[in-house]
């Protein structure tokens, strides 16, 4: 498995900012690469598989971090409602 | 109790196969109504305090053993679980198993309306010689009641009726009271005549509205539906072929809280299964279990003789009430 372009940490964040900020910082990364995400939000697990289903970007490995998840995704060439929002949140 | 409806003779004079004599109390009335409906005799109805210690008995009752529980069932069914049993993403169950033990699965689910087979999931389960028991409450009084089960369990306000459990006991099955109080003489013990009365009359009221109701329920069921996915990044959990008055979707990127808060603000009183309205913390473990969106989630339970031009209203504001709430 190949290093994530970029890693992000929403510990302490709650449903939905945690897939929201996903949304918004995956869009940072070039097509086909990997973002991981760290939550300990326990909604995570759950919105991360839906969103990925519903937007087309490739959930690829959910695995225990400390006190809560890190997610692994690919971002794939999608139309997206974060499309072309500002970075972060 | 013997009270079949009165009927006219060919001489026109009413014809009843009770005696004169014997009057037949409300109380015996609402019970015979409440077994008609659940086609079963009256020796095999019970009633408890409400509809969470109905399912919890039901099940806790059967011979012991392993437990298997559909993973939508409510969490007092659950918490019984020896194993889970998974669904599909429409809420069906997915395992075709006829192994020996006992099944607790749910008939119309009662969060996301998905309708489970379960005269043909009896006879898997019989054919395994295994037990099944059933929570029927949101289907009852709406949908043609299944007949296969061998102990049902059934909260009455699922059907507009008052705080009270009842329970189902084909006299077939092994069924042993949990608690020391449930004898066939002490059926009512703790349990108001009145409640009794109440539920048989809510649902013979509930059962002629959802007649009357159900092809516009099924009509506003459908339009929601296909507003959603005009919306887009709107989940719609449950299965289209579902119960119609029970509808629950997910927005991406929306807070449940903020939705419930948006809804009301326009008159509309809907819950929510998303983490941040439960208690725990915890999203609702049917949408978890259905691989459903868990935030920005609204449930709508819709009486069938809500008012055609609230639910046009509904329809209408949903997508500004969105686009309101959206993070994005």
């Amino acid at each position: 498995m190949s290093i994530p372009a970029l890693e992000i940490d929403t510990s302490g964040l709650r449903c939905p900012l945690p897939v929201l900020a996903l949304a918004r910082r995956i869009l940072e990364i070039p097509l086909g690469e990997t973002i991981a995400m760290i939550s300990d939000d326990p909604a995570a697990g759950p919105d991360v598989h839906a969103w990925a289903r519903m937007t087309g970007h490739t959930f690829l490995t959910e695995e225990e971090s400390g006190n809560g998840k890190r997610f692994l995704v690919r971002r794939e060439a999608i139309q997206d409602l974060t499309n072309g929002l500002p970075e972060g949140f | 109790m013997n009270g079949k409806p009165g009927r006219f003779t060919s001489s026109g004079n009413l014809a009843t196969t009770q005696s004169l004599t014997k009057v037949t109390s409300p109380l015996e009335l609402a019970c015979q109504e409440i077994s008609t409906h659940l086609g079963i005799s009256g020796e095999e109805l019970f009633f408890v305090g409400d509809g969470p210690l109905a399912h919890t008995l039901a099940l806790a009752g059967l011979p012991a053993g392993p437990r298997k529980v559909s993973a939508i069932e409510r969490a007092e069914l659950l918490a019984q679980a020896s194993e889970t049993l998974s669904v599909s993403p429409g809420g069906h169950l997915l395992e075709s198993t006829t192994e020996a033990g006992t099944y607790s699965l749910g008939w119309v689910n009662g969060e996301i309306g998905s309708i489970q087979a379960i005269d043909s999931w009896a006879a898997r389960i019989h054919q395994g010689a295994g037990l099944l028991h059933s929570d029927l409450s949101y289907g009852l009084g709406v949908l043609p009641i299944p007949r296969e089960w061998d102990i049902a369990s059934i909260d009455a306000r699922a059907f507009g009726g008052p705080t009270l459990g009842i329970l189902a006991i084909k006299s077939r099955t092994r069924w042993s009271d949990p608690l020391p109080t449930l004898s066939p003489r002490y059926r009512q013990l703790h349990v108001d005549e009145r409640l009794i009365v109440e539920a048989a009359a809510a649902l013979g009221a509930y059962e002629s509205l959802a007649k009357k109701h159900y092809e516009r329920i099924s009509e506003f069921n459908r339009d929601l539906r296909a507003k959603c996915a005009e919306v887009a990044h709107i989940d719609v959990a449950g299965d289209p072929a579902g119960i119609p008055h029970i509808i629950t979707f997910s927005v991406l990127y929306a807070q449940g809280e903020e939705l419930v808060r948006a809804f009301a603000k326009e008159g509309f009183e809907v819950a929510s299964g998303s983490a941040c309205m439960s208690t725990n913390l915890e999203p609702s473990h049917v949408l978890v279990a259905t691989g459903r969106l868990t935030h920005g989630n609204v449930r709508l339970i819709i009486p069938y003789d809500e008012p055609a031009d609230s639910l046009a209203r509904f329809i209408e504001v949903l997508p500004r009430i969105v686009e309101g709430v959206r993070l994005t």
